[in-house]
């Protein structure tokens, strides 16, 4: 279904999604193209458990494979206390080797953290609750506090998004718009800042909140990523849904992206270093149908047997 | 900073409906109640915005920083310097009781138009404490997302101010000292 499109809008479309039965763990599907943006994907990372820092552990094996110059977060940074020792035991320590090579993180604010992290230099937020900063030539992101979403921050996400002038526009945030999980979607918040999000092109939009991997179906031409699993993790939470293009609760996860020129390539990883997600966005200067008419070759994996069992809907291709 | 641009409508109403009211040339002037409690509540923010700048003098200012001690010795010492100086402040000396009437009556009205699951979300992680006035936000507790189209209905905030829901309460939380200064009960 077309769609009417605002000045400076590109059409997306998914071209491939995971079924990676032959994948090996630790095995990376990106394309590694000279000059192009790399960044790592967290979510709700900030227990300062174990998992936490295994997830640590498999971004720094990543990290010598894909070498990707910063990682973005999704909220809920520090569970709990806020004390000196838990900046470095939920933040510093689990991440040191990426900190050590100068990766840098860029942080939103989740419904668990103090706005207060705003300060604290390695969360780059430049004392905001909510900023937007460009990678390469033409991809800007824009850092948005979902926890807080009042006319002010509105009014200056369109500011920022009339001016970006970058093709790729990323959006990230605490709360998704688009979830088939226990909290489901945030349509209070899809009120007010979908229609901004389509009046001024945002391409893809990543979130957490929910503790597990979901990709939704592009929605009215924006692709949705939930990856709330990179500390916590809700098993069994994610309920497929006719959102839901591929999913994985089972374990915990990060993302890895990379993008060149008109692509933007994904992949989801497990803890364990399993690939359970992966696909490539096309940026076209056409006028865009939904999902550009190419259905996705999705498969869901890894669920668990109490998600699958009431997956026969989703499961469908 | 204290954006005052963001406080003149509030006021602006409460003017005109004044000024209405002289030119009809009653004898009792009509006040239209809900402008007239916005109105007060304008004014008694700024001046909770100069006491703190008061209680902040002498404070180290608060700025990016690789040291997470010094955020949140800030942040205590924030706190602290607050409730010395406003160490007899009781619940409604902000949040008044025709403000809280008015908020009531906009957070009420909100929640019952919601669908069960909008109630759900908007109700979703919500903590479950009974605020006290200068009390610290306990950090056992997440900061429930204020619902967005709830915020625009209700005054802006300058910086540094912010509203939150707690199980039946809307409190005004301080957000560079994480302290609660003041709230409504009874807000569902």
């Amino acid at each position: 279904m077309a769609r009417s499109i605002g000045r400076g809008f590109v059409a997306l479309a998914v071209v491939a999604g995971g079924w990676f039965a032959g994948l090996a763990a630790q095995e990376l599907t990106l394309p590694l193209t000279p000059d192009s943006v790399r960044f790592a994907v967290i979510g709700d990372n900030g227990t300062g458990e174990k998992p936490e820092y295994e997830v640590g552990q498999q971004l720094a094996v990543y990290h010598q494979k894909f070498p990707f110059s910063f990682v973005i977060m999704l909220g809920d940074n520090l569970y709990g206390p806020e004390r000196p020792q838990d900046f470095v035991n939920k933040f510093e320590a689990p991440y040191k080797v990426l900190l050590d090579a100068k990766v840098d993180f860029y942080a939103t604010l989740g419904n668990h953290d103090d706005p207060n992290q705003r300060f604290y230099k390695p969360f780059n937020m430049a004392g905001k609750r909510y900023y937007s900063f460009r990678k390469g030539n033409n991809v800007r992101f824009f850092v948005l506090d979902s926890t807080y979403m009042d006319p002010v921050q509105l009014a200056w996400l369109e500011q920022e998004l009339k001016s970006s002038g970058s093709d790729w526009k990323i959006a990230y945030f605490h709360h998704p718009l688009y979830s088939s999980g226990m909290h489901g979607s945030q349509t209070d918040l899809r009120l007010v800042i979908e229609p901004l999000f389509l009046k001024y092109g945002v391409n893809v939009v990543f979130s957490g909140h929910e503790h597990f991997y979901q990709r939704i179906k592009p929605q009215k031409g924006i692709n949705y990523f939930v990856s709330g699993a990179a500390g916590q993790l809700r098993s069994g939470d994610l309920r497929p849904s006719e959102l839901t293009a591929a999913g994985f609760d089972a374990d915990r996860s990060f993302m890895l992206v990379e993008v060149a020129g008109q692509t933007l390539s994904f992949q989801a990883i497990s803890k364990t270093g399993r690939t359970v997600d992966q696909g490539t966005i096309l940026l076209r200067d056409a006028v865009p149908t939904a999902a550009a008419g190419v259905p996705p070759a999705f498969r869901l994996r890894g669920l668990s047997p109490q998600a699958v069992s009431s997956s026969a809907q989703w499961r469908q291709q | 900073m204290l954006n005052t641009q963001r406080w003149r409508p509030v006021v602006g109403v409460a003017v005109l409906t004044s000024a209405l009211c002289a030119t009809a040339g009653f004898a009792q002037p009509l006040v239209n109640p809900q402008a007239a409690a916005l109105a007060d509540f304008s004014k008694r923010v700024p001046a909770y915005f100069d006491l703190t700048k008061k209680a902040a003098e002498g404070l180290p200012a608060l700025k990016r920083t690789d040291d997470p001690a010094e955020i949140s010795s800030r942040e205590v010492a924030l706190g602290d310097a607050i409730r010395a100086g406003r160490a007899g402040a009781r619940p409604g000396d902000i949040l008044t009781r025709d403000v809280a009437r008015v908020f009531r009556k906009i957070i009420k009205k909100d929640f019952r138009q919601r669908s069960r699951g909008g109630q759900k979300v908007m109700r979703d992680d919500i903590p479950h404490f009974r605020p006290k006035v200068n009390q610290t936000y306990p950090s056992a507790w997440p900061l429930a997302t204020f619902p967005a189209t709830l915020l625009a209905a209700l005054p802006v905030l300058p910086v540094g101010l912010e509203y939150r829901l707690l199980s039946d309460a809307l409190i005004l939380r301080d957000v560079r000292a994480n302290i609660i200064v003041d709230f409504i009960l009874d807000v569902f």
